[in-house]
């Protein structure tokens, strides 16, 4: 704020044109902006990508909308495995009708399962895939994706829609478009730089390695189904993300154990009161433990022991499930990078996967 | 709609394309009115109806104060206008605040009150429309300005969409004339109006965006104990940094997309990173707003015309208004106080050491630019935290020399505050005195397009998300 009051005009309403020839300079910039973006494009195709849809929360919305024009369809929700693992043809084919796909990668299916619970008109089959610790984390990042996703298609503005509509055409024929790993902070972070000695670096994320098609069918992209090298490395990021976080100082294991106790319990009831509140208006809620294998596997049953976890889901909600260890049929699947089916086997577990849903259908439990 | 957006892209070719095709001068205001109702519903449609409200309201009013000579009536009119304005604002702006308030009031008397959340949603830009249009009634109230003859004009003036949600604040005697006579960009006047566009989304979407909101966010976001001072210094530099590329960014498009279409509207940003001094600050940042702020406030107020008590008064009791002006927070209002506590030691000083050599050398000013730049950055912690507890934590935080305290910024990032602080800063001080038309004219032809290129380039690599601009919502 001025402190005079004396009249002086800050600004002047007149606006001076720089001399050049600007439109010139336009056509110069915008040929050689082509230029260096096509040969961008071309360079990012030579290295192996290819044009695919960013997972965005906007495609997200374009599917949650689907609920509220028919809410008696059925939904999966869960983290990646249930959104790479998971066959929609197949499913269609078996079950003669088409789900949607809401599950995103490294999430809590919880604020999902709430969404769900808490629309008026909701009344189809939910299938929850369970990573348990990601179905029992607290908070984070696997709380705020699924907070974020529904608060943006709660607050999708008409803009938005378009700006997803328009960006889908050029997703779908632009390799360079790619949010996972081709923007510029992705390609600065892929200079790692080394850190000082008391940062704590977060745990890393995998590299790019799956897409979506429109209806967010995922799957593996070719490269991480047969880069040995890529799977090996994205197996060496699971584990630390897999493992629980450093306890917090100055608390007894016992304190520990209690507050973890205490985490899943209150993750239970809320469960509970979400699968009863999708029943009492005739939905229905199936959970369904998708294959892991390796040392990946070894970390889940430390940490996350089914006896603890799974077992205790299935108890409380009284809601059926399908573990992959439970069924040989779904048993002895490899996942290349320990977490994940590859598209074809993918597609093969779905397949085995229906007569089981066929047989809840018929106990009218799905 | 934002201008980070493809959709706005393909907006803008639109209203271009009518804009230059339609010969009619009346045709193409209503072209431009149509499309800045689409621009502003296009976030949420029936928020349009308050910008009619407020449009006819001050159409009407002013209307009538043209005519009427009673001076009771006229501040009947005006004050019609007022709480017509204030009152939506209010409402949709401060009603949760309030109500928050009022509870907490009722709660220390002892009375156990407690009421629903409203959940009332701000109509996206409703504190900069409702300023545009207040000051136009004001203008006339005070017969600075004659009403407005076409209601198309002032419809126009009241939604013009480049400005419509972020400013700059455009004063009716500014943008009312320019609708007399067709307004078509001379191709100069167009190809330098895109590189203003350029210029912009490359302030928001590569620095503000891409480069200095994830370290902003991480020292702001953290709750758990001390951060060391370099990386709490560095993390609210990179907050300094941001608000400033964001908001300019805006500034920028507004003007560059306002300049295709052949109108021109003021400058809200000139180097405010460079000022010597906290009045000097406050002409160089949000210059629409700190005008308007003194034209129909610290003015009316009485200025610095009745002795320095009330000077002083004065400038604390407007930025008290400024800091609540930018949102329904208790921290808003400490970071105004802070400004008004900044403009008052400015004043008493000036008052005190009126000629003080070394001040006025290089070096000199150099020191007090910078002194200023950190106080500024200092006042930006109330700004920026979500509540009094973040702020006092990074204040703490900023005064532990004795490198305890978690190191929370990876090396990149560092780097990225450092480099493009550094820029930033040096651009500021090298354009202090300049215009940014007077410095690119002394480019070379190749150095402008370079430039241009790599931001355009910067852009496309980005791949902006389409974030909001920080100042939408207030």
């Amino acid at each position: 704020m001025p402190s005079s009051t004396s009249s002086f005009k800050t600004y002047e309403l007149k606006r001076i044109v720089p001399k050049h020839h600007w439109l010139l300079l336009a056509f110069i910039t915008v040929v050689l902006t082509a230029v260096l973006t096509l040969s961008w494009e071309l360079y990012c195709r030579q290295i192996g990508y290819g044009p695919s849809l960013n997972d965005t929360e906007d495609l997200w919305s374009s599917r949650r909308a689907l609920i509220d024009e028919d809410p008696k369809r059925t939904v999966i929700i869960g983290a990646s495995r249930v959104l790479f693992d998971f066959n929609m043809d197949i499913y269609e084919k078996v079950m003669g009708e088409r789900p949607i796909q809401l599950a995103t990668v490294g999430t809590n299916p919880g604020p999902y399962l709430q969404d769900l619970a808490d629309h008026a008109e909701f009344s189809g089959t939910v299938i929850v895939g369970v990573v348990p610790s990601l179905f029992f984390a607290p908070g984070g990042p696997p709380m705020k994706s699924p907070e974020n996703h529904i608060k943006r298609y709660q607050e999708w503005s008409p803009t938005q829609r378009v700006g997803h509509y328009l960006g889908m055409i050029l997703e779908k024929r632009l390799a360079f478009i790619n949010q996972e790993d081709l923007t510029l902070k992705q390609l600065l972070l892929k200079l790692k730089l080394p850190e000082r000695e008391k940062f704590k670096a977060h745990p890393e994320h995998p590299p790019y390695f799956y897409r979506v098609d429109e209806e967010r069918q995922g799957g593996m992209t070719d490269k991480a189904e047969s880069d040995i090298a890529l799977q090996k490395r994205i197996q060496q990021i699971w584990l630390p993300l897999f493992k629980p976080p450093p306890s917090p100082e100055g608390k007894t294991p016992e304190q520990i154990d209690a507050d973890r106790d205490k985490v899943v319990n209150e993750i239970l009831e809320k469960t509970k009161s979400r699968v009863e509140k999708i029943r009492s208006r005739g939905g229905k809620v199936v959970f369904l433990r998708m294959p892991s294998t390796s040392e990946l596997r070894d970390i889940e049953n430390k940490y996350t022991p089914r006896t603890d976890y799974w077992n205790r889901v299935l108890q409380v909600t009284a809601a059926p499930g399908i573990h992959f260890e439970d069924y040989a049929e779904l048993s002895g699947f490899d996942c290349p990078e320990w977490s994940h089916l590859s598209k074809q086997d993918a597609a093969e577990f779905t397949q085995r996967l229906m007569p089981l849903f066929q047989k809840l259908r018929k106990a009218g439990e799905m | 709609m934002l201008f980070n957006s493809l959709t706005f892209i393909i907006f803008f070719a639109i209203v271009l394309g009518l804009h230059y095709t339609v010969q009619s001068w009346r045709l193409q205001k209503t072209i431009l009115l149509v499309a800045s109702y689409i621009f502003y519903s296009a976030w949420n449609p029936p928020f349009v109806i308050l910008l009619w409200v407020s449009t006819l309201v001050d159409w009407y009013v002013a209307k009538a104060l043209g005519v009427e000579e009673s001076q009771g009536r006229r501040k009947l009119l005006l004050s019609i206008s007022l709480l017509t304005n204030l009152g939506l604002l209010g409402f949709f702006k401060y009603g949760e605040f309030l109500l928050e308030n009022f509870i907490e009031l009722t709660h220390i008397a002892g009375i156990p009150f407690e009421a629903a959340a409203p959940n009332i949603i701000l109509p996206v830009g409703i504190s900069f429309y409702t300023f545009q249009t207040l000051s136009y009634t004001l203008d006339v109230y005070f017969k600075k300005a004659k009403p407005c003859h076409s209601f198309l004009d002032f419809a126009l003036y009241v939604t013009f969409f480049p400005q419509l949600v972020a400013g700059p604040i455009v004063r009716a005697t500014d943008f009312l004339p320019q609708c007399l006579k067709p307004r078509r960009a001379t191709s100069d006047q167009f190809g330098w109006g895109l590189y203003f566009v350029v210029l912009g989304l490359f302030q928001k979407v590569v620095l503000a965006d891409g480069l200095l909101s994830s370290p902003a966010d991480t020292i702001f976001s953290h709750k758990d104990g001390v951060i060391h001072f370099v990386d709490a210094w560095l993390g609210l530099f990179a907050f300094s940094a941001q608000i400033f590329c964001d908001f300019a960014g805006y500034s920028t498009c507004a003007i560059g997309v306002a300049l295709c279409l052949g109108f021109i509207l003021p400058d809200n940003f000139r180097s405010p990173y460079a000022a010597v001094g906290f009045s000097d600050f406050w002409r160089r940042w949000h210059i629409s707003l700190s005008t308007w702020l003194r034209d129909y406030l610290y003015i009316p107020l009485g200025g610095n015309q009745h002795g320095t008590p009330r000077t002083l008064f004065n400038l604390m009791f407007t930025m008290f208004l400024g800091g609540l002006w930018h949102g329904a927070s208790w921290t808003f209002v400490a970071w105004g106080l802070l400004h008004g506590s900044y403009l008052v030691v400015e004043h008493l000083l000036r008052q005190s050491f009126p000629d003080i050599a070394w001040v006025k050398t290089m070096l000199g000013r150099f020191v007090l630019g910078l002194f200023t730049f950190i106080l500024v950055s200092l006042a930006w912690v109330f700004f920026r935290a979500s509540d009094f507890s973040t702020a006092w934590r990074l204040l703490g935080s900023l005064f532990d020399f004795t490198g305890e305290g978690a190191q929370l910024l990876p090396t990149l990032e560092i780097l990225q505050v450092v480099v493009v602080l550094t820029g930033l800063l040096s651009s500021h001080w090298y354009l202090h005195e300049k215009r940014l038309e007077h410095a690119v004219q002394d480019m070379p032809a190749w150095w402008v397009v370079t430039v241009w290129t790599t931001m355009l380039c910067a852009l496309i690599l980005m791949q902006g998300g389409g974030n909001a601009f920080i100042y939408f919502q207030f």
